[in-house]
């Protein structure tokens, strides 16, 4: 068997379910129950299931739909949804594929060896094994396949080898270059963002100690000057949530990459609504809590 | 300097990529070869550098594994090495005994402070009208020098808690070898508050360089 056709297989796999946009142009909208309008996007419950209509046209049929007040949510595959609004439609990711990509921004890796190398392998190491659990957990949520766990001189670390899936998250900019990433701003909605940040908090936040220990700060940590700065955006532009970005530390060391940390300062707010999946993390944002809530 | 390894690599190539990285790149006129992992302990948000220096190319493997194993639990975000025909410039990080940092940290901390206060008159006026006791966090450069077998080894760390930053310095660097002596940043040059708080009795101040505050 070729290469190619393992790919087709791959793809086959991959896309079941995946609505044939181009084939159902042609058909008409006759008959279907009309349940919901977005702009020029009518959705209509059809003999086959959720009908995407504009302009009278059938765009789109589709199993599962989540109708909301504002939106109506498709499920496409891959972790991918097609949301439609009174804006117009665009692809967000799933929750699980919004944590994927931010775990992996943080603590995995995309490893594809020397050029030509057919080695596609996707990993997160951690010292947190709720992390590496987490991240198989979504890995097969998104992609139907199983992660092998095993740990590396006491890491937990979870594996596996699988093109799709590394082409999927790369494309997506999980890992854009040696220690950065993109944070997928575009495809994130409101419950995505906060899954994302939750995630990438878990593998490169801290909750560390000031005010001569009395105290905790809550802080992203990265050698991505241009992530952090995506992340402050993020952070202000969907929750209200601000921080402050300070670096470079380090600089004067030419063996060092110089680092950068985004304080945050709304921190009551970071620990409701976007907290973290790491044990020490949740123990530390829940006194956070409980600190300032009882002094307000 | 090159990177031979990186987070999300097996371990053991970490020490397999030091040694057929050295043993490439070892010229005549090398002398002395430097092998850092970079990483930060993240329960309580440690960063650290932690550097070997050596002389023997044939010692490089053990030394990698030595630098390994200090650091393991924590996340090492890269390993680089370093090769030089004139020997590597060491900073003087065997200054002061283990007794001596914390009053030498309460100096640093104190010269922050006086600083803060001297320029800015918002935080000077609230610390008069409060009467509280100001209590500065500062980022705090921490350094350690060890020895074992011929070998240099300094570990450096950071963060805003001496009481946090030592203990995760002193336990690496004990399992590198026997410790020479510690090193603090003590250089202050324009320090600016960038956070308070107050509880019953201080002022807490938050305060970085300003040529550290990005946005």
């Amino acid at each position: 068997m070729g290469a190619g056709s393992r790919v087709r297989q791959s793809e086959h796999r991959f896309y079941q379910g995946e609505p044939s946009l181009s084939n159902a142009i042609e058909s008409c909208n006759e008959g279907g129950k009309s349940i919901a309008t977005f702009g020029e996007y009518q959705i209509s419950r059809g003999a086959d299931g959720y009908e995407l209509v504009k302009g009278g046209r059938v765009v789109g049929i589709f199993e599962e739909a989540s109708i909301e007040s504002e939106r109506v949510v498709f499920r496409l595959s891959t972790g991918m949804l097609l949301e439609v609004s009174d804006e117009g439609i665009r692809e967000i990711f799933s929750k699980s594929k919004a944590g994927l990509h931010g775990l992996t921004a943080s603590d995995g890796s995309l490893y594809n060896g020397r050029p030509g190398s057919r080695a596609y392998r996707i990993s997160l190491e951690s010292e947190s094994p709720e992390l590496t659990d987490l991240y198989s957990q979504y890995f097969e949520a998104v992609y139907n396949k199983q992660m092998h766990q095993y740990p590396d001189r006491g890491y937990p670390r979870v594996v596996i080898g699988n093109k799709m899936a590394f082409y999927d998250l790369k494309n997506y900019g999980a890992k854009t270059g040696l220690y950065t990433w993109n944070v997928p701003r575009g495809y994130l909605d409101k419950e995505g963002a906060a899954e994302w940040l939750k995630c990438f908090f878990s593998g490169d936040g801290t909750v560390k100690l000031v005010c001569a220990g009395e105290d905790y700060d809550i802080s992203f940590e990265s050698t991505h000057k241009e992530g952090l700065e995506d992340i402050q955006s993020l952070l202000l532009d969907e929750f209200g949530i601000r921080s402050r970005l300070h670096g470079p530390y380090g600089e004067d060391r030419p063996d060092r990459r110089p680092e950068y940390s985004l304080r945050v300062w709304d921190e009551v707010q970071f620990a409701e609504e976007i907290g973290s999946y790491k044990e020490m993390h949740i123990k530390r944002l829940g006194e956070i809590l409980r600190r300032k809530k009882g002094e307000g | 300097m090159a990177i031979v390894w990186e987070w999300g690599s097996e371990l053991d190539l970490l020490v397999q990529n030091c040694e057929r990285y050295v043993s490439s790149a070892w010229k005549q006129d090398t002398t002395e070869c430097a092998i850092a992992l970079h990483g930060i302990e993240r329960n309580e948000g440690v960063t650290y550098s932690i550097t070997a220096y050596t002389r023997s190319r044939t010692d490089v493997a053990d030394i990698a594994s030595r630098l390994l194993n200090a650091v393991l639990g924590t996340k090492i975000r890269y390993c680089s090495v370093e090769l030089s025909a004139e020997g590597f410039p060491k900073k003087t990080s065997a200054s002061y005994k283990e007794e001596e940092l914390p009053k030498r940290v309460e100096l640093l901390l104190s010269e922050v402070g006086r600083r803060l206060l001297e320029k800015d008159e918002s935080l000077r006026k609230r610390a008069e009208q409060t009467r509280r006791r100001l209590i500065v966090d500062w980022l705090i450069w921490l350094s350690c020098q060890a020895r074992s077998s011929g070998t240099i080894y300094l570990v450096d760390c950071h963060d805003t808690f001496l009481d946090v930053i030592f203990p995760f310095m002193k336990k690496v660097a004990l399992k590198l070898g026997d410790i020479d002596g510690y090193g603090l940043y003590d250089k202050v040059e324009d320090p600016i508050a960038i956070d308070t708080k107050e509880d019953e009795e201080h002022l807490h101040v938050t305060a970085i360089e300003k040529a550290q505050l990005v946005k």
